[in-house]
This record gives structure tokens, sequence and C-alpha cells, in this order.
């Protein structure tokens, strides 16, 4: 097993070196100048001298990758964990993801987690009785989550739940704009007001985490329902369940084990899921104002921002890779035929 | 479960409601603002200057030597501004040396900044040696001097030139500086009330030097604009929000409002439901049909005022066949205004009858006028030499209208209601919608596009002079933004005449000349002047329109 | 006085969509017996056995009928009471050893679910109990076996694993669906008479379904036959394989009753192999696997050379090495005065000709996209339908065929297609690898029919390669026997069959069933058999390979490599202390009958 883990991180570093590279060249490969967006109205052709050479534009390629990656003497980069200054803001990025990195994942590690424990016992029961009105419900429910994009049911709960029944805060963030946060040691709104006790700025967060929650969840499990059911239904039909129910084990084991079997294969398919939605946050934060990462990738590719580009995509990518590798060795665990 | 849901809800409902009454009682007026977007940074010579919401930042924190004053009119309930004079701030009054070029600036007394700070002369000069230093990113403050003539403050200093101050800025005592003009220039005033020539307070910004950033750029881009302002920054969350408290020791008094916090909320759609729902104040940046229910609703106010915001379509002139003038005018009164007004704006437009907006002083309605008419735009067509469009094909990749695609929502609808009217008269048209970073870089840099979509050209100095100078004089006379690529000797001369002239009476003529000329040469195709929108609670006042579009927070007043 | 049958079926049916599988089926097992249930594949043996548990495979519905299990319906029950009784009173062994158990548990965590399920034991209990069912069923190390996974044993393990569960809880039946299918020789005989010894143990009844005629002689009591969903009455074996009661039976028998091939009037030497060697090296760990070690055979014009050996012998190899279809590491192969090892590759071609090959699964070898007339006109290097047509008669495929795709074949068919492209280029020798395992014992029938009718009728030599010493029996002359690349044994089909000397090829024929109830296994004393299974063919001793098994090892043999020895009578045997043996009887018998 200490074998599997280490074989996988030394891939994924090679993986994470392999895009800091990619990434850096292609993006200098786009037609457009990030110098001119900030030179803005002021276009002479000295000011924009100045300005290429304050974005540090104006060296050769090769030495923009020397210092990107702290190669260069004198300088910090990728090599002592220094991603650079914001072209957008000038505070570092490393900082800025810091900040917004936490936002996301709070709010994508709940939804999943939450996702999953609705999901699974539903997939089950579905796969246990095919055809029956549970299982009905559940394709019904699938097709119509599915149909429409993640933030057209957001904006649709925002409308019913906030709007109309008043239940759910309006969606102005992690919290009420007028109140004040608890100061951020962990980035997490939960565990932040945990920290500091202050109870009123957790149940706020909660409440303001609802209606994303919610959206997320709905969208998230019926693909998971169907990929339990799915598996679920594979296995009851296979022939050590046969043999199983032949033997007289009873039906409550035999679902256990069935279960097992079933969601050993998920899970390398929930990794993935993971990193998909961790890409695609943005559309949910931009309904709920959450100034999470995926804002944040956005804003840094739409101004050009090279430094912030270069880094969200690092972290995006390892926070994946992370979560494939934990994924993967809970799979191991699970099914044994894969450490081997 | 919907009781357990309902009965959570409520409870944390309550809990928030609570801690807000209380910190209410303790704090006193608060305003909540959604914004599409928080200040990025708030330094003006830095990278986030360009972004209209980092402007409001630094606005409300500094202030400037000399503004203009309220009208005392308004329209639609926005206050407006009288352009044709000026009204002292950090400086009480000022006299003018021709001779020496010279203006004599008597610096009010007892000024507080938020970090206790007394202004002084060493504020002024503080902030022009660091605007002549060019040390940020963008060099802003170094532009607008270049642009009022302030000694010094020219291309040389980017070629090799002195970076030092020198003696452009005189101390002459704690309260009294000189500040010398290399030539005669007119723009100076009107140079001095734009936000990137605002002090900043040296003792705080001299603190948070170093050695590789000796301006402190860094310190006032990420951490704090320190200047002589009505608020003080109280809490700053990039991408989330940004809090501001009223400056107690503010010269022209306490601001109304004590506290402000501005919300980024980049969906429309949620600031409208927050205002609706009576959450949120006061909100800016919505579509035209967003404005319109707003309208409607209990307890909330829209109202806008055309003050500088138009939409543009520019045709380049080093582009043929766009330097035939007859095609130029043949398009001009192609155009269907009122359907763009109605289409992309939801009526809150009109055509723009000048190629300078109404409210800018020196402001004329020129003489050539092009109203929507097609039988006259076939003949002037004709009369080019291309009869229904014909012996066009030749210039097919002249005919692609760019336009931002991020902006596509009403762009988009605009740009298909031109090509359509173009079609009308023979003329057939691509629509090219590209990225913002692109289309900035072709326009502005590169200066290649053949027609574009525009809708940025705002001058914030409110005045013909500099708008000329901005968009049509050509590089070699001093023109700056020439989108276009205009080039017109006389216009050229008129200008550098206007600038200089130092009488007023014999400057509106002038000016006056100017308008007309490019009117009738059609340096660009004006299109509309849209209306700058906000909506607001009924209970808050005294919203005024700068030339900047940001709003004064200290103007604001908020009944209980 | 008659015994109560302990096991009662009356009209049980089972039905698919419509198409009925089980047709109102009548069977008695009686208390202790093993009962043999024969049939062709597609008769419904798994269906009904499945129904005797009340089981069916979806989509599949159980239609009626009684199943009385010492005077209770079983059908009758609720799903409750009959799950309370599978595994307890009733249990089922399935063909699939590794599929029947769940990748994701230890075999001995599955053995102690069933036990705990039917027994009041606790987890530690049943895990105990688990260890000893595996300890009486033959395996060393039990308590270490039972914590591999099913993905990590072999399928002669997994088998018994399978034993373990539906035994562990005593059932008074057991009912066993192929249960030896996939396993090789020895370790099938292994397996059976444990099974059989276990059931005899707990007084159990078997229900042993088979089409394996080999197995039902030795080990049943009485045979039933199903034909397409019915069953015939029951008959004792000796009067079943005396006379057969159905045309399938009757078809299968048939071979037996005919005369063995007579050998060549002349042995003119065909093929001759000398020294032949392949290595493997594997990836990975670097170790050399020793596929083929210094191999000599001679192939006479027109004979049968068979060559068995169990998994890992490398018999595969040997043939393919004949063609250089794989590259020999070492020794020569002379054929019709070249060396097919040295040849270049023009020559090898137009040497190919001479030297054809069958593999093991038709439906592999054939090109899926071409009809069996173009098959056989790649062979022919032209189409040339009266050729084509010629051949196809040869082998007994109708005209028509030569238009269809192998897809549209039998698998007896496609083989046969397949022999037919073999013998179109008129060769000499043809390698048959494992031509029959993929086949059902009644299409085994007819290619051996055919492989016989050709060599009379063309000449042609074979070198037929199978584990299944029944079809090896009926077709060679001369038959090799190999273990982990070595030959140990060779000698003529009746020296091998009725006499084998060698340790490895006594086990190895004691192990085989053949389908003749007048030597049963089950009643004869077991002999000394050979001990655990088959090693690793990386990293072998430096001595007898089978010194580690072997029960009449010596020290010598551990540590002496052995030689092939040559014996007056003609054998090759890869024993010292057995050559030495023969040697000294040998005068014996000649000197005519008395015995030391």
């Amino acid at each position: 097993m200490t074998g599997f883990v280490a074989r996988r991180l030394a891939t994924a570093l090679l993986q994470l070196v392999g895009l800091a590279l990619v990434v850096f060249f292609a993006i200098r490969l786009l037609p457009a100048d990030p110098v001119a967006r900030l030179v803005g109205q002021n276009a002479s052709r000295e000011a924009y001298l100045a300005s290429q050479h304050a974005l540090g534009l104006d060296r050769p390629v090769l030495t923009q990758f020397g210092a990107y990656l702290g190669a260069l003497p004198g300088a910090s980069g990728l090599l002592q964990g220094d991603f650079g200054t914001s072209w957008v803001t000038g505070e570092p990025v490393a900082k800025e993801i810091g900040r917004a990195l936490p936002v996301t994942l709070e709010l994508i590690t709940i939804s999943f987690v939450l996702a999953f424990i609705l999901s699974v016992p539903l997939g089950m029961l579905c796969a246990l009785k095919p055809g029956g009105a549970a299982d009905n419900a559940t394709f019904g429910y699938s097709l119509f989550a599915g149909s429409q994009p993640e933030f057209w049911w957001g904006l649709l709960f925002i409308y019913f739940f906030f709007a109309i029944m008043g239940w759910a805060p309006a969606p102005l963030g992690r919290l009420d704009p007028l109140s004040t946060a608890p100061p951020a040691v962990t980035g997490l709104i939960t565990i932040d007001s945990l920290l500091a006790g202050n109870m009123a700025a957790f149940s706020d967060g909660l409440h303001h985490l609802m209606l994303p929650v919610l959206t997320k969840v709905f969208v998230l499990s019926g693909p998971i329902v169907k990929m339990v059911r799915q598996n679920m239904v594979r296995v009851l039909g296979s022939d050590y369940v046969l043999f199983a129910r032949a033997s007289g084990l009873p039906p409550g084991r035999i679902a256990r084990m069935a279960l097992k079997n079933a969601l050993a294969p998920a899970l390398t398919l929930l990794g993935v899921l993971y990193g998909y939605i961790l890409g695609g946050a943005v559309l949910i934060e931009t309904v709920f104002s959450l100034p999470g990462i995926g804002s944040y990738a956005v804003r840094s590719v739409l101004a050009f921002d090279y430094p912030a580009i270069q880094a969200v995509v690092l972290v995006i990518a390892a926070v994946s890779l992370f979560v494939y590798l934990a994924l993967d060795i809970v799979h191991a665990l699970l099914d044994p035929r894969l450490a081997s | 479960m919907r009781k357990v849901l309902t009965g959570l809800a409520t409870a944390a409902m309550m809990s928030v409601s609570m801690q807000t009454m209380a910190q209410t009682l303790a704090v006193g007026k608060q305003l909540l603002y959604l914004a599409e977007d928080v200040p990025a940074g708030l330094d003006y010579d830095g990278p986030s200057v360009s972004v209209n919401t980092s402007q409001t930042g630094f606005i409300n924190m500094m202030d400037t030597l000399i503004d203009y004053p309220l009208s005392g009119a308004s329209q639609d309930g926005i206050r407006t501004l009288d352009f044709s004079r000026f009204e002292g701030r950090l400086a009480e009054s000022w006299s003018y040396d021709a001779a020496s070029l010279t203006w004599t600036f008597k610096l009010r007394q007892g000024v507080k900044s938020c970090a206790g700070n007394t202004f002084t002369a060493d504020d002024v000069i503080y902030t022009l040696a660091r605007g002549k230093s060019v040390s940020g990113a963008a060099p802003i403050n170094w532009f607008l001097a270049s642009l009022g003539s302030i000694k010094g403050f020219d291309r040389s200093v980017f070629t090799g030139g002195s970076r030092e101050l020198g003696d452009a800025v005189e101390k002459v005592d704690d309260y009294t500086i000189r500040i010398r003009q290399s030539s005669e220039n007119n723009l100076f005033l009107t140079v001095l009330t734009v936000y990137s020539m605002a002090p900043f307070d040296s003792v705080e910004m001299k603190k948070h030097a170093t050695a590789q950033d000796p301006w402190s750029h860094t310190y006032a881009n990420t951490v704090n604009a320190a200047g002589f302002g009505p608020y003080c920054l109280e809490r700053w969350v990039k991408d989330d929000e940004f809090v501001l408290r009223a400056n107690p020791d503010y010269y022209r008094g306490k601001p109304d409002i004590d506290r402000v916090v501005i919300k980024r909320v980049p969906q429309s759609a949620n600031r409208v439901l927050a205002m609706r729902a009576g959450q949120a104040q006061l909100t800016q940046r919505l579509a035209a049909r967003e404005f319109q229910n707003l309208a409607t609703a209990r307890g909330v106010k829209v109202a806008g005022i055309f003050g500088n915001e138009t939409l543009v379509l520019g045709l380049n002139w080093r582009t043929p066949p766009f330097d035939n003038p007859k095609l130029r005018q043949a398009i001009a009164y192609a155009m269907p205004y009122e359907q763009l007004a109605r289409i992309g704006y939801a009526g809150a437009g009109r055509q723009w009858e000048a190629h300078f907006p109404t409210s800018i002083a020196g402001f004329i309605k020129p003489e050539q006028q092009y109203p929507r008419d097609l039988v006259r735009a076939r003949v002037l067509l004709a009369e080019a030499g291309f009869p229904e469009g014909k012996g066009l094909e030749q210039y097919a990749d002249a005919f692609h209208l760019a336009f931002t695609a991020e902006r596509e929502s009403y762009l988009g609808p605009i740009a298909t209601a031109i090509k359509a009217a173009l079609g009308d008269i023979g003329i057939q048209l691509q629509i090219d919608p590209m990225p913002q970073t692109q289309f900035a870089d072709r326009r502005m840099v590169k200066k290649d596009l053949p027609m574009a979509l525009s809708d940025t050209e705002k001058p914030v100095g409110p005045d013909v002079v500099y708008a000329t100078r901005l968009y049509f004089v050509s590089p070699q006379a001093g023109g700056v933004n020439n989108i276009t690529n205009y080039s017109n000797p006389e216009l050229d001369r008129l200008f550098t005449a206007a600038q200089t002239e130092p009488d007023p009476a014999k400057r509106l003529p002038l000016v006056a000349q100017i308008q007309n000329l490019v009117q009738s040469q059609l340096a660009w195709v004006p299109l509309l002047e849209t209306r700058t929108q906000w909506a607001f609670s009924e209970r808050l006042s005294g919203l005024t329109w700068h030339p900047d579009n940001s709003l004064r927070l200290f103007e604001l007043k908020l009944a209980q | 006085m008659p015994a109560e049958p302990l096991l009662s079926v009356r009209g049980l049916s089972v039905g698919f969509h419509g198409a009925i599988a089980v047709d109102a089926v009548d069977l008695d097992v009686m208390p202790g017996e093993i009962l043999g249930l024969t049939g062709d594949s597609g008769a419904g043996k798994s269906t009904l056995g499945l129904a005797l548990l009340g089981l069916t495979r979806p989509p599949g519905k159980l239609l009626g009928g009684h199943v009385t299990l010492e005077g209770e319906d079983l059908l009758a029950l609720p799903e409750d009471e009959l799950r309370k009784r599978r595994g307890s009173r009733i249990g089922l062994i399935v063909q699939n050893p590794r599929g029947a158990l769940s990748p994701l548990h230890t075999v001995g965590g599955q053995i102690g679910g069933v036990l705990r399920a039917h027994l009041p034991l606790g987890r530690k209990g049943a895990w105990q109990r688990a260890v000893e069912l595996l300890r009486g069923l033959g395996l060393n190390d039990p308590a270490r076996r039972a914590e591999a996974y099913p993905h990590e044993i072999s399928g002669g393990m997994a088998q018994r694993v399978l034993i373990a569960m539906a035994l562990g809880a005593g059932p008074r039946l057991l009912v066993a669906d192929e249960p030896t299918s996939g396993l090789d020789v020895t370790i099938q005989a292994q397996f059976l008479d444990e099974l059989a010894r276990a059931a005899r143990a707990a007084q159990s009844a078997v229900l042993l379904m088979t089409q394996d005629l080999g197995i039902i002689a030795n080990y049943c009591d009485r045979v039933a036959v199903m034909q397409q969903g019915r069953v015939l009455a029951p008959m004792s074996v000796r009067d079943f394989f005396a006379a057969p009661p159905d045309e399938y039976s009757r078809t299968l028998l048939s071979l037996r009753r005919e005369a063995p091939p007579a050998p060549p009037a002349q042995e003119t030497p065909l093929l001759v192999a000398k020294d032949l060697s392949k290595r493997f090296t594997l990836r990975g760990s670097g170790k050399v696997l020793q596929a083929v070690d210094r191999v000599e055979l001679t192939l006479h014009r027109g004979e049968t050379l068979g060559l068995v050996g169990e998994s890992g012998s490398g018999k595969t190899t040997v043939g393919r090495c004949l063609l250089r279809l794989v590259e020999p590491s070492g020794g020569s192969i002379e054929f019709e005065g070249q060396d097919l090892v040295t040849l270049k590759p023009a020559e090898l071609r137009r040497l190919r000709k001479r030297v054809q090959i069958v593999f093991q699964d038709p439906f592999d070898a054939l090109d899926p996209r071409w009809t069996a007339a173009e098959i056989l006109g790649e062979a022919l290097e032209k189409r040339d339908p009266a050729r084509i047509a010629e051949l196809l008669a040869l082998v007994d495929l109708p005209a028509t065929t030569a238009a269809q795709h192998p897809r549209s074949l039998s698998a007896g068919a496609q083989q046969r297609l397949s022999i037919a492209r073999a013998i179109a280029a008129e060769p000499m020798l043809i390698v048959l690898d494992e031509p029959t395992s993929a086949l059902t014992p009644l299409a085994r029938v007819g290619i051996v029919r055919l492989l016989r009718r050709l060599q009379e009728k063309l000449g042609t030599a074979y070198l037929f390669i199978s584990h299944d010493l029944n079809t090896v029996e009926q077709l060679s002359h001369r038959v090799a026997v190999m273990y982990l690349g070595q030959i140990v044994e060779q000698g003529s089909r009746v020296q091998i069959f009725e006499a084998p000397r060698h340790p490895y090829a006594r086990a190895l024929l004691a192990a085989h069933l053949a389908p003749d109830p007048a030597r049963r296994r089950i009643d004869r004393a077991p002999e000394a058999a050979l001990a655990g299974e088959i090693p690793s063919p990386v990293d072998l001793p430096r001595g007898c390979y089978l010194a580690g098994r072997c029960p009449q090892a010596q020290e010598a043999c551990r540590t002496t490599p052995q030689r092939l020895i040559a014996l007056p009578d003609g054998r090759a045997l890869r024993c010292a202390p057995e050559a030495a043996r023969a040697m000294n009887t040998e005068p014996t018998l000649i000197a005519g009958g008395v015995l030391t």
C-alpha cells in the first residue's frame, strides 16, 4: 500500500510540473495583450512600455519562465513556493487563493457529502426493487434535475425560497453583509466561527449555505443515484450474489455485501465528479455572490492576469489530484485487487 | 420536517437581525451598497485603476485640491454639477500668473486624515513627485499632469529624461505652494479635479516605503488609500466586500452615513431581489430592463441622468473605404437611433446629436445633424461611388463590426440592428464579437479595428477641450486616445488655440468651431447618449453625478 | 425395505419469457447416494439445480411443482423459511468457482458468513470453523489461506472454498453443477475424491450434474439423463454404460466401442526435435521462466503423437515452437532434412505449407469478417470453388457453409472449418493444440472421428496436444507426458495408458477418469497421490522437478538433475529410480512371467 501511495504521489508531482510548464507557455500564446488592459486610456507608447516593463513582459520568454520557477537569483518563484503577485490587485496570488479556495471547498465538500449520504441509500433502495414506486420516482427526478443547468436551479430556488417564502437569506454572500465575520483561520466560515466561539456567525453561515448547498445537492444527486443504482443492479445479478442466496445468507448481509461491491468502482468516478464540480463552481458562486476560486479563476482569465491564471490552474489541479488519490486509496482499501 | 426547517430558519434570522440591530445601535446609520464588484486595488497609479469599482474606493477616501460646485439643478432627482466654475476642496484659493505660467495655491488648514495626520504642502509635493517617478503599474497621475502641461510631466520621463520633480512645484510655506506649467494650457484646473491628482497622506505613505518600493505602491494598492477624504477603510475582503467608516474629523463635516458596506454581488438579478426586499439601499449597473422593473417596486427609486455615457460607432479613417466622407455620412443617416435606444437600453437613451456629452462645459449643439433618413443615406452612398452598395465587395474585410463579447447582452442586439439598417441601404456587414482584452488591444494599442462599437468614451475632465485632446487630436499635436485615427490639421490648430487661449470670451467660439468641425466630418459616428442610472431606497437622497461616474458617499443622506 | 427418498421432485417447471427450460421434472434422490445428471448443454441442468433451491436466474420464473426435502415442500414455504433451509439442508456448488465469491471479502470471511447464517457461532468461532473445514479439504496452512481474497487463489482452491461453504452447515443434499470444469486432471480427481468423502462422512446425498461421462462412471451410483427440459428415469451406472437410454449418451460412448487407430506400417521419421528449449524472461522481476526444457521428440509419417500434461507443462509452447510461431531459445527441429530453427524467413514460409496448426478456440482463429470460402481460399492461395467444395466435404460440412461467416456456425463446425483450412495445403504434419477443449463432449466425438478419418485418408501426421486424456487415448499411437517443461515419459499408447512408470505419469493416469464403470476410482483405494499442487514454473529446483511432491522421492532425486533414459521396451523415462527398477524387472518379464 505504501508503494502504491508513493507511486501515485510521484506521478502527481510529475503531472503538476508538466502542467506548470504547459500553462505558462500556453497563456503566452494567446492573442490578446494584458498590458493593453492595464494601460487603458493612456495608450502612449512610452506608457505602454513602462507598464510592460513593470509586468516583466519585456523580458525573453525563457527568462520569464525562469523567474516564474524561481530559478533566477534574487527573486523567488514556484520552487520557493511563491506564486507571484496578481497583476490586477498587486497582492500575492497565494494569499488570494488562500482566501478564495476554502470558500469553494467548503461549499463543494458539504454538498458532496450530503449528496452522497442521500443518494447511496436511495440508489440501493431503487436497485433492490427495480421498477417499483421509488425507482420510477427517482428516475423521473434524476432526469428532471439534470434537465436544467445548475445556475438555473439556483436562481429558481432563490426566487422561491427567498423572494416568495422568505425562508432563505438574500444571496449576498456567505454571511449577512452588515455583520462582522469571524477572523479567518482556515477560510471556512463554519470552522472559523466555531473556533472563535461565534455561534451567531456559525448559524448565519449555515443559513447562507442552505440554498447553494441545496442547489448543488439537488443537481449532484441525480448522477450519483444513477451510478449507485446501476452498479447495485449489476452486482445483484452477479454470480456471487446468486451463490450467497443459495447459501442461505440473510438478505441484510447480502445487501451489505452487494453494496460494498457496488460502491468500490463508483469511488473513482466520484473523484472525477468532484474535480469536475470544482471546475464548474463559478456558476454557483456567481449566482450566490460567493467569492470562491471559480470566480477568481474567471476574473483572472478575463483580465489576463498571468500569475493568477498559472497559480489557479496548478492549485485546482493539485486539489483534484489529491481528491483522486484519496478516493483511490479508499478504493484500494475496499478492493484488495487494486493494491497488488 | 418543514416545521423544523422553518424553526431553524427563523431562529437563525432572529439571531442575525439581533446582531445587526446591536451593531446599528452602536454604529449609527449604515448603508448597504450592492455593486458588481468591489475595489481590486486602491492605488490610482496601480493596476486596478481601470476597474470602475476600484475608483469608487479611493475616490471616497481621498479628496482633490479643487472640484466643481453643485449647480443647484437636478435631472430626475440626481443633482448635477456646474462645470463652468471651480470650488476649493483641499485648496482654499488660488491665483495664476500668466507671465511665469505659475499657479499659486493656498491650502486649507486643519484637515486631518484617517491616520490623524494634518494636510500640508508636503503632501502635494509628495504626490506630484510620486507621479513624476512613474513607478506605478499605470502612470495615471503623470498622464493627467501632462494633460495639464505641468512642467516636466511629458514623454521625456520615459525616454531618459529626469524623473525628479525638480522645480515644477515650489513650497512657499506649509500651506502655500506654487505649480509651474511648461506652456499655456487652460486645462490645468480641469485636470486638478480628477481623482488621480488627489494628494496622498505623505506621512502615512512614507511609513510603508521600502527600498524596492520607495513610493509605497504595494501599500497603496493592497492595503489602504491614505488620503484626506471623508471615509476611512474599516475592512476590505477582496472579491467580497469593502467597508468604509466615516472620518469624524472631515473638514466639511461628519458624513451623514456612518458606515458603508459595499458588497460584491455579481449577479444583477440578485441585486434586484435584495433591493426589492429592502435589504440593500443602493445599487448600480443593472440591466436596462431590471431598472425598469425596480422602478415599480415599493420603497425603491430608480433615477438616472445623461452624464457622459455614450455609444459610439468608430470607423477607422485609415481603413478604406472609411476615409470617404460621403460614405461616413451615408452610414450616419442610416443609423436607427431610436431602435438602438429601445433594444439596447430599454429606452434609457437618446440619439447623440454631437460628438461631446451634453453635460460638459462648452457644449453647443452642432449645426450639422444626422437624423435617420434612409433616402438621404442612399443618395449619399451613391455619391460616394457605391450606388446601392455596389463596389463595396472589395472592402469586405473592412465591414466587420467588432465589440466586446463580455457585453454582448446589449451590444449584440445593437450590432444586429445596425447590420440590418445598413443592409437596408445595401451595405453588407459582419458581426465580430471579441474578448475584452483583445478588443482593447486592437482598439487602443494597435488601433486597427475597421469598425467598432464602443461605450467606454467617458471623458473624466468635463470640458470640450479636454475631450478633444483625448479623442480627436492627432498624436503629433498631443492627442492621446484617437481611436479612429482621425487626423485633421485644422482641428489640431483649433485645439491648440483653444487650449492656450486665456480669455474665456475668445475661447468659446473656438470651442464651438471644434464641435462643428468634428460633427460635420464625422470623426466618429455618435450613436446614443445613455442614462447613468442608480436604484436606491426612498430614504436615500443626495445622489450627485460626477464625471468619473462614481458616487460621493459623503453627499448621501439616509433618512431613518 | 425401500428407503424413503431424501429429495422428491414432482412436476417442477421453470420458464423464461415463454420458453420452458425445465419441463415437469420428476426425480428422486436417495439418502447417501451420488446421483449423476447428464445431458447436452442447454438441456436445463443448471436451471434445474437452482430451481431445487427455489431460485432462478432472472428473468426466469418458477412455474410450478413440488420439491419435497425430508417431508417438507420447499417451494410451498415462505421465503424466510426457505432461506433458512438453503445452505443448512440443501447446498449448491456452482460452475465458476471464482465468480461465485465476492471479490472484496476474504474467503475465510465468506465461509464464516455462511456458517454464522446457519449455526449459532460468533465471528471468531465461525472463522475457526472455516479454517478447520479448509484443513479437512486438504489445504495445508489453512489459517493463512483463509485470509486470501478470491483473486489470489487458484481455481482448485476456489472450488474447495465453495465446498466448504456448501457443506459447512451440514446439508442433507448437495447439488453440484459441473463442479470441476476448468480444473486440471489431477486436481479434478482430488477434488471429486474429497467431495465424495466429505459427503459420505456427513451422510449427505449428492446430485452431481456434469457432461463428463468419465465423472459419472467413476463416482455416481445412479445416473439420469436430461434432454430439453425433461428428465429420463434414472438407472444404475452399470446399466447406463451397458445400454445408454438416449441418443446423446450413445453417441458419446460410441467412440469407446470402436477400435483404436492402428499405427502406420512403417516408421519413417518426419520431424525430429532435439534439445528444444524456450525461455521467457518475466518483465518486472527479471526472472527466467523455462517453458520448454531440452525436449526431444520424434514424429513419424502418418502417426499421431499425443502430448499430454497439465497447466504449466509447456506442451502448447512446444507446439508453437515447431512452427516457429514462437522462436525457440535453443535446439534444432529437423524436418524433411532441414533445420527449421535456422531457416530463413522466405524458406520458412514455403515450409509452412507442410506444417499446419489448428488452435484451441476456433472462433478466435477464424477471421470473423470473411466467409468460409474466403478463409479456405486464403489457405489455398487462390479461390478454387471446386477444391473448396472438396475440402468442405472432407470435413463433413455442407456445401452451403462456403458462403457463411464463422459466427453463424456452431463451435464444432468452426473447428471443422479450421481443420479444413489446415489440410487445404496438404501438409505432412498438423499440430493440434487443444482442438477439442472448447467444444462440448458431443462435438468432441465428431472431431475425433473426423481426425481419424482424415489421417487414414491423407496420411498426415498429428502432434495432438491436449489435457483431455480421453481424446488422446482415442487418437494417439504414441504418447509423451510433460511436466514443467520436460518430457517425463514417452512411449506407446498402450504402455502409457496401461502401465505408466513415471510417478507423475502414474498420478496423471490414475486421475484420468475413463467413462468405464468397471474400474471406478471411488471404489479403489486411493493411491499414493502427489502432494500439494503444481509449483510455479519460475525458480525450478536443481534436481527432479517432481521431488517436492513425489511419494517415492529419495535424497538423490532432489539434487541430481534427471535425464531422459531410454528403456528397452521403447519407452523413454526421466526418473532414475524407476528406470532402474524397470531395467531389473524387464529380464524377468521377458524370461516368462516370474515377477520380482
